[in-house]
């Protein structure tokens, strides 16, 4: 009997983390590590927004078919995550270059760079990864706007190419509007 | 049984009624308090504190009904069936900083307690947390809006169906990324 016990517990626990791994986001293809943002968390103004897929799930619900909203285009997304941090002299080289280095970091793997604006006082750079059907599974931003603030985002589930904008104007993320018409007219 | 003898009867029963809860805080919301004040070195004093129930929500969703045309935020009263507010103002002579390494503390005491945060910013030392329930079963149930500013803190519960509440904030308001 005692044997039966440990038996369904370990299996009942193996079951937990099998779980846990399969919903852990971080694994996800889309998802993108932007590192430790601990030096950065002493700017005037700090941001984070993080949404995970037990929300979002919840709030795609509310749309229905005869009166669609945006709540319709979180379905199947399983984490918007947003940090902002507003730029001063001491954090502006270092932000620059976090941004550079996700650029490389995202440039040298199965991620393809949409969007790049690069000038003296501004970055901004949009990337998405597409799965083997060819739908977009990851989504990742990064700004850079000098007397202002420095953003990384990242959207992790199936984006909808025709919803992006959206996406983009009520999330207040910038860059995403007008990336539907480029990609079509790239292709 | 005299009337006068059945009015004092009435009356309590009158607010029971209809200020159901409008007394004090509950324990759960007493053990957050504590944490997040214990977070700050305990340099915080209670200026008042209070709970509010769904029957008088309902009647304040009547003068909203009077007073606003817009139809969501009588829609979105509809759902609260609480809310729980406290106010605590900073002893003088404290040297408590709001930064976010405090937010952080926070965070590490409300995540303990079974809380995860979904936005949290800090805007020229004014904090500003919103938090929901771990528990995917109580996820939009119940939320805790805390802000700490230079010579207070503001704790803020409200139970309820959150789902209009948190689309609300979404489709109307966006989260303010500032870009």
């Amino acid at each position: 009997m005692n044997k039966l016990i440990i038996i369904i517990t370990t299996v009942a626990l193996l079951s937990i983390n099998i779980f846990a791994q399969s919903t852990d986001v971080t694994k996800e293809p889309g998802y993108v590590d932007f590192g430790d943002f601990t030096a950065f968390e002493n700017s005037t103004n700090v941001t984070e927004v993080i949404l995970d897929e037990d929300l979002l799930s919840v709030l795609a619900t509310m749309s229905d078919e005869s009166n669609p909203n945006i709540m319709e285009i979180l379905n199947g997304i399983k984490l918007v995550k947003a940090n902002v941090y507003e730029i001063n002299d001491e954090n502006k080289d270092q932000l620059k270059e976090r941004i550079n280095e996700i650029d490389s970091k995202l440039s040298n793997t199965k991620w393809k760079r949409i969007v790049k604006t690069k000038g003296e006082d501004e970055i901004a750079n949009v990337y998405i990864k597409l799965n083997n059907d060819k739908k977009i599974i990851g989504l990742a931003v990064t700004n850079f706007e000098k007397g202002g603030e420095a953003a990384f985002v990242n959207i992790v589930g199936n984006i909808d190419l025709s919803t992006i904008g959206k996406l983009g104007k009520k999330f207040g993320i910038p860059n995403l509007e007008g990336v539907n018409e480029d990609n079509e007219k790239k292709e | 049984m005299k009337i006068k003898s059945i009015t004092p009867i009435l009356f309590v029963s009158f607010l029971i009624f209809f200020l159901t809860g409008c007394i004090g805080v509950n324990r759960q919301f007493g053990e957050v308090k504590d944490k997040i004040m214990g977070e700050l070195g305990n340099d915080y004093k209670t200026e008042f504190q209070f709970s509010v129930g769904s029957s008088a929500i309902t009647i304040s969703s009547w003068f909203v009904d009077l007073a606003a045309n817009e139809e969501y935020i009588d829609d979105m009263m509809r759902e609260i069936s609480s809310v729980q507010v406290g106010v605590y103002n900073k002893v003088e002579g404290s040297d408590a900083k709001a930064n976010f390494g405090t937010l952080q503390s926070i965070d590490e005491e409300m995540q303990n307690k079974g809380w995860k945060y979904i936005v949290r910013s800090v805007d020229n030392e004014e904090l500003t947390a919103i938090y929901l329930s771990d528990n995917p079963g109580e996820l939009l149930n119940k939320m805790y809006v805390i802000n700490l500013s230079d010579d207070e803190l503001v704790i803020i519960e409200v139970n309820g169906d959150l789902k209009k509440v948190i689309s609300y904030a979404i489709e109307e308001k966006k989260f303010d990324l500032k870009m």
